[in-house]
């Protein structure tokens, strides 16, 4: 409970906390950092399931790199959220699990590219096995209730 | 000016959808939700085509990068409709507040890059064209595309911030 306390009054936590504009700014981010890294996840799952297949697999793995690069974002813009509240979101059912579907979506995701987007994948048309088709359709489930449970967390602070 | 935003506001709150969107816990943060997924669905697919254009994944062909415009469209439709439900449900919220109204103002100024894209960037996709290929204002409006949305995401999120 402490540390909770101490994060809230961080030079961070102050920030999102107490300035006027910090929180919105920094909520902004999280917005735009969550539509790169989901948005990019869905059309690579959307992919495996069948979308877009005149789209070489293999071909579309530069995008994981920004969805990375989104996922970076909403660490940093997270993790300063988080430290503007600390003392509320711990307790907050609907932020714990939210936190546990992104971990989950982001290694599902990170699998599902690893399986299909790998170079042996490049040719057109290539085979997407029934397993990889499950493990997407896992991922985007994930995703949607990551969605869901983040927009909650608002709802039960 | 104001006394049409007040007859707007007046008579969307007068509807039984306004009464609806508002009279229970559940159905608001549902339309969040959706409002959420959508703009995913919107900006991701965007990020695939943008990109492309822009040079990003050059292994994708690029005659085929269109068919993500249809998840585009989706994802549009999905937040025009739960959009539309904001705006008819909470309208004192909405038609009064400036982040909202610079939200449309850059929605529509996408649009007018979207029609420039149509015209002038299709027909060199279709036809196969890249890199140096493309006209020089091609790469330009694919980069508009994903700094406008990128605006109206984060003029969105600003809405309740700017609240008199």
């Amino acid at each position: 409970m402490d540390l909770l306390y101490a994060l809230e009054d961080s030079g961070a936590g102050m920030l999102v906390s107490s300035t006027q504009w910090g929180y919105a700014i920094v909520l902004s981010l999280h917005a735009v950092g969550m539509a790169i890294m989901v948005g990019i996840s869905l059309m690579l799952i959307f992919r495996v399931l069948g979308f877009a297949t005149t789209v070489p697999l293999g071909a579309l793995a530069p995008y994981w790199k920004v969805a990375l690069l989104g996922f970076l974002v909403n660490i940093a813009s997270g993790t300063m959220l988080f430290m503007g509240s600390a003392s509320e979101l711990f307790f907050n059912w609907a932020f714990r699990i939210k936190i546990i579907l992104v971990l989950i979506g982001v290694v599902l995701t990170w699998r599902l590219v690893s399986f299909c987007l790998k170079p042996a994948a490049r040719s057109v048309g290539v085979f997407v096995e029934a397993s990889d088709r499950r493990l997407a359709a896992t991922a985007l489930l994930v995703w949607v209730a990551a969605l869901i449970a983040g927009r909650l967390i608002g709802y039960l602070n | 000016m104001y006394s049409l935003i007040n007859w707007a506001i007046e008579t969307l709150n007068a509807t039984a959808l306004s009464a609806f969107v508002m009279g229970n816990a559940w159905f608001f943060p549902m339309l969040e939700m959706l409002h959420f997924f959508g703009l995913c669905l919107l900006f991701g697919s965007l990020l695939i085509v943008d990109l492309r254009v822009i040079g990003v994944a050059p292994a994708v062909p690029i005659s085929k990068v269109e068919i993500f415009v249809r998840i585009t469209l989706i994802g549009f439709a999905i937040n025009i409709a739960t959009g539309a439900l904001f705006v008819i449900g909470d309208s004192d919220r909405y038609l009064v507040n400036i982040a909202f109204w610079l939200k449309m103002g850059v929605i529509v100024l996408a649009g007018l890059n979207t029609a420039w894209f149509v015209r002038r960037v299709r027909p060199q996709i279709q036809a196969g064209y890249e890199g140096s290929e493309l006209s020089a204002d091609a790469r330009f409006v694919a980069g508009a595309s994903l700094v406008f949305w990128t605006a109206v995401i984060i003029l969105g999120r600003m809405i309740p911030y700017v609240e008199e």
